[in-house]
């Protein structure tokens, strides 16, 4: 079979007359997504008819938009069946990308947001599952309601299938053998299968929230809105006190959707599967676990008048960096707030929706520094650094080191400028942590995520770092890189064209001009 | 006599009688130990001289601190000899031995009664002592002295003279005197001089450690007459800030610092002094042998001075576009903070709660731009705190070559300092140093807040004491104090974070391994 590269001109046209298909990963990563986008539109169209035809027919324009830009555009398109490294992390960071650009003409196109800069953060905190809003949510019509908290679910959804499919997909052939990762093989090696029961999954687990919800008297809505943030590790709510207004059943029932939320989607696996065994035996499971009930017992010794199951909330909602509130925090004792900055930078479990640093990452890197500490008195010490029984690759270890210089040196831009757009210092760290951790509240923002407190400048400034948080650096330095040589690509092809329809003399006699 | 060097102890016992050191129990640690305390004890001595010579109060307090020293020292110096000088024991004897300096120099504060003051019971002065001591020694700067004029000049000299030790290092004086320690006298000046490397500046290890002294004295005598030269220090005033300036230590015989003398040329100068001791003593030996290229040459020096500019431009801009500052306050406060707090001296030019100077009333920009040089710091071989600038750079290059590995995992990078490929034990433990750091600010912040500091606070301390700075942020600024910001417990930890932020992180980690090893062999015999 003739391999699909090289230029369309050097191909030639298919037979039959069409185009031939694009060998473009970023590209079909963003019709899929797109169609994505239109199907849950559709169906948050549909879903809020009653209430609001105005918005409804808006998404059910959009709806029929996007899947239609993404089916049609699909067919010219194929995968290769092996994508560089490279090639998936700038379709991840492009796909990101786009849907932000689609969400926030959403959010004008129905007139939920007036201006470009606040649709766009909008639309940046929805598919970064970051729990940071510009809007009142209770003024908002129920299709819009449940459509920007599907914008957090389809974040939660592509940020798992990325963690768990596409990125050990990538990496696994590399030497940058993905061991901060514990994907079991439980799953299936196939990536078509995976995604399949990845996103099964995922919709099994919203389903059961939902209901769960509903039950403790929540109402349709509510209930389906804080399922679909809370599966996702979001943390938008249609309330605009968080959980605060709701009651302590549907606390708990957010509170056990949380821990399941940010616990590796290999956890999951292994709990529907009934492998006690490999439960057990998963040292990040139990650090996860440790984490839980070590910043519970903290953070209710030391906040005045907060329950137990407040704290149990506040700090699943940290660790797996949602963002929901029962209360706030920020106004209780400093330690409890220095505690939880501590715990959302440092994030919940790898292969889950939440974000920050990955508490397996952390691990191994706290390996590695005690390694190093080790190596101190012993420069020719040959130490082996082991995750899940296997040795750590070194390069996945210095890919790890680097990874964690790059998050301080975004916390720290983060802050910088932030603080040069008016938040005080304290907020302006915490802003940034949180936001890089896709959490949201925090001190210069309120514990509910309201951006209105911060200048307007702040809130945009925050989208890049909603998008770092969410695909971590690399991949949108990456995506940078591709763009450039997109641009470049286009560039020469235009350069070429208006030579050839200038001077068609000079490209033909290959003068010194065109190859300029 | 013959049959002496026929082992290892009988080598050992020759070469230290030969050279005239004592001959005793092979113990590194407790012998440079001893050494310290001498140095310590003699430093003590002559600022009771000092004390007596002017203010006479606080006299009985230094002689009995200089005869406690002195006695514990000399008995460890003479009892014991350098014995393994194993990486563990190195450690040891750099961790050990600043400790006991910070607990022996706090003899002299607890004795001349200098914190209490009504309502403060023995415990807390004790506390105090302690702190001002370690502040002193790891030349952090911080304070919790209220009343500056109740201490006597020798005492408040002595103050001043602990920074000066405590700058260049007294293991490296040490080195520097008895040649004998030359024996893995490299290793002690590693583990002791900030920054990830040591350079050798002579064949011999004492040599090196003496030229460096003599560098460190020169510049002392430098500021020293030139703020005297200016009006208004005295000459008392000029000695005991250039002790402190040269040190990168940053206390003050005024409870206002700098901010006392109210000069531009004073100011001047200690700008002038603080950058000097904030770059590598290597290239300052290496200019002072004619060649001056060695400063522009140098790719430490270059980011070193390129972060200071750029950081001054950036606040003085902020100050200024804020509004609550005209052009020359801004660029006077601005210009000097950013040099005091980015050599992590800490000196302040705040005449007064609210002035110019007082950082704590700035801009949340400008606030931010010096918290985030409490953590970078100065040049390594300096006299600075921080990760140092040598670190930073190997650490950017690390991580542009993650970036690069991503795409390219199978090509071979190496991260690169000027123009040299630095080898990958030292990128590895420079990352492992980093993560370290980051690991006991987190766990530093929590403890703090825990024991009662606001976050502000205890965010900003922590940070500026690991970086041996000062002042710090919130009710720690430069007009504050420590004993108000912070509870008596809180006090005790910093006063360790001085220690750890000086001695680097490792040598006090690692500093009980001999002594377990030991303790285990002697249980196993």
């Amino acid at each position: 079979m003739k391999p699909l590269g090289g230029s369309p001109r050097a191909r030639g046209r298919a037979p039959g007359g069409r185009r031939p298909r694009r060998d473009s990963h970023t590209l079909l990563t963003v019709t899929d997504a797109l169609t994505g986008l239109g199907i849950v539109s559709g169906a948050c169209a549909v879903s809020g008819i009653a209430d609001d035809l105005g918005d409804c027919v808006v998404l059910g324009l959009a709806a029929v938009l996007f899947s239609g830009v993404g089916v049609l555009s699909r067919r010219r398109f194929v995968r290769r069946p092996r994508p560089t490294t490279s090639t998936v992390l700038s379709g991840l960071a492009v796909t990101w990308l786009a849907l932000v650009v689609a969400g926030a003409a959403t959010y004008l196109a129905t007139g939920t947001v007036e201006r470009v800069d606040d649709a766009l953060v909008e639309s940046a905190a929805g598919f970064s599952t970051t729990a940071l809003t510009t809007l009142d949510p209770t003024e908002l019509s129920a299709a819009m309601s449940l459509w920007r908290a599907s914008t957090q679910w389809l974040g939660g959804l592509l940020g798992v299938i990325a963690g768990v499919v596409a990125l050990p997909a990538a990496l696994q052939h590399k030497r940058l053998a993905p061991a901060e990762w514990i994907v079991n093989d439980d799953f299936a090696h196939n990536r078509q299968t995976r995604r399949r029961q990845v996103a099964v999954i995922y919709l099994f687990l919203t389903a059961l929230l939902g209901l769960a919800f509903a039950a403790t008297g929540m109402g349709a809505e509510h209930s389906a809105v804080h399922a679909l943030t809370t599966i996702s590790t979001g943390g938008f709510s249609s309330a605009a006190d968080s959980f605060t207004s709701f009651g302590a059943a549907s606390a708990a029932v957010a509170t056990v959707g949380m821990i399941i939320a940010g616990s590796g989607y290999a956890v999951i696996w292994w709990a529907i599967r009934g492998r006690a065994g490999a439960l057990l035996r998963s040292p990040e499971l139990r650090i996860y676990g440790a984490v839980l009930s070590v910043g519970t017992l903290l953070v209710w010794w030391r906040a005045d008048g907060l329950s137990w199951h407040d704290s149990l909330f506040t700090t699943a909602s940290s660790v797996s960096t949602t963002g929901f509130a029962v209360t706030d925090w920020t106004v209780a004792d400093p330690s409890v707030t220095a505690l939880l900055l501590v715990i959302i930078a440092t994030g919940s479990m790898i292969g889950s929706a939440g974000g920050g640093l990955h508490i397996s990452r952390a691990r191994i890197l706290v390996a590695f520094a005690r390694r190093e500490l080790r190596r101190q008195l012993d420069p020719g010490a040959v130490v082996v650094l082991k995750s899940g029984g296997r040795a750590v690759d070194e390069r996945a270890i210095e890919r790890m080191t680097g990874h964690q210089i790059a998050h301080f040196a975004t916390c720290a831009s983060a802050a910088l400028l932030l603080a040069l757009f008016g938040v005080d210092l304290v907020g302006a760290v915490y802003t940034g942590i949180s936001v890089l951790s896709t959490h949201g509240p925090g001190i210069g923002v309120g514990p509910y995520g309201d951006l209105s407190s911060l200048d307007r400048m702040a809130r945009i400034s925050l989208v890049p770092f909603m998008l770092a948080g969410r695909l971590s650096l690399v991949p949108l330095i990456i995506a940078v890189v591709w763009a450039v040589r997109v641009q470049r690509v286009l560039g020469r092809s235009l350069r070429k064209r208006l030579a050839k329809l200038h001077a068609p003399e000079l490209l033909s006699g290959g003068s010194a001009g065109s190859r300029r | 006599m013959r049959g002496l060097w026929r082992t290892r102890a009988g080598r050992a016992r020759r070469a230290t009688m030969l050279h005239g050191a004592p001959v005793g129990r092979p113990s590194t640690p407790l012998h440079v130990m001893g050494l310290a305390l001498i140095f310590v004890a003699a430093g003590m001595g002559v600022c009771a001289l000092i004390e007596w010579a002017s203010t006479n109060q606080d006299s009985g307090a230094l002689v009995l601190g200089a005869v406690v020293s002195g006695a514990v020292g000399g008995l460890l110096w003479w009892r014991t000899r350098v014995g393994s000088t194993r990486t563990r024991d190195v450690f040891a004897a750099v961790g050990w031995t600043w400790t006991a300096m910070t607990v022996f120099g706090a003899v002299p504060y607890l004795l001349a009664g200098t914190f209490a003051t009504p309502g403060i019971d023995f415990v807390e002065q004790l506390v105090n002592a302690v702190f001002e001591s370690a502040s002193g020694y790891s030349s952090t700067g911080s304070t919790v002295m209220v009343d500056f004029e109740r201490a006597g000049r020798g005492l408040m000299m002595y103050r001043q003279l602990s920074q000066w030790y405590g700058g260049m290092g007294i293991v490296v004086l040490a080195v520097t005197v008895l040649p004998y320690l030359g024996v893995g006298g490299l290793d002690l000046i590693a583990a002791e001089a900030p920054g990830p490397v040591s350079d050798r500046l002579a064949p011999r290890v004492s040599e090196t450690a003496r030229r460096l002294w003599t560098i460190y004295v020169l510049s002392t005598l430098a500021v020293t007459a030139a703020l005297f030269a200016v009006p208004g220090p005295s000459l008392y005033d000029s000695f005991a800030h250039g002790l402190t300036t040269a040190a990168t230590g940053g206390f003050s015989t005024y409870a206002d610092s700098i901010g006392h003398f109210d000069s531009v040329l004073v100011e001047m100068v200690v700008i002038a002094g603080m950058l000097f001791g904030a770059v590598s003593f290597t290239l300052h030996w290496r200019a002072g042998n004619g060649e001056w290229r060695a400063y522009a040459r140098d790719s430490e020096f270059r980011i070193f001075a390129s972060l200071i500019v750029g950081a001054a431009a950036f606040v003085v801009a902020v100050l200024w576009l804020d509004g609550s500052l005209g052009a020359g306050e801004a660029l006077r406060a601005g210009v000097f903070n950013v040099v005091s707090l980015g050599t992590s001296t800490g000196f302040g030019n705040a005449t007064g709660e609210q002035s110019p100077g007082d950082y704590v009333f700035w801009a949340p920009a400008a606030q931010m731009a010096i918290l985030l040089l409490f953590v970078v710091g100065a040049s390594a071989g300096s006299t600075s705190g921080g990760i140092k600038v040598m670190r930073a750079r190997v650490l950017a290059g690390h991580l542009i070559r993650s970036f690069k590995h991503t795409q390219q995992p199978r090509a071979v990078f190496a991260v690169k300092h000027g123009g040299v490929a630095v080898p990958e034990d030292m990128v590895s433990r420079m990352a492992g140093f980093f993560l370290f750091y980051v690991l006991l600010i987190c766990f530093g912040a929590i403890a703090l807040t825990t024991l009662g500091g606001d976050l502000e606070t205890s965010i900003g301390t922590i940070i500026s004491v690991m970086g041996n700075m000062g002042p710090a942020l919130g009710e720690a600024g430069p007009t504050s104090n420590y004993a108000e910001a912070f509870s008596q417990p809180a006090r005790l930890l910093l006063a360790g974070f001085m220690l750890v932020g000086r001695l680097e992180i490792f040598p006090v980690l690692l500093m009980f391994a001999a002594p377990y090893r030991a303790a285990r062999a002697a249980l196993a015999r």
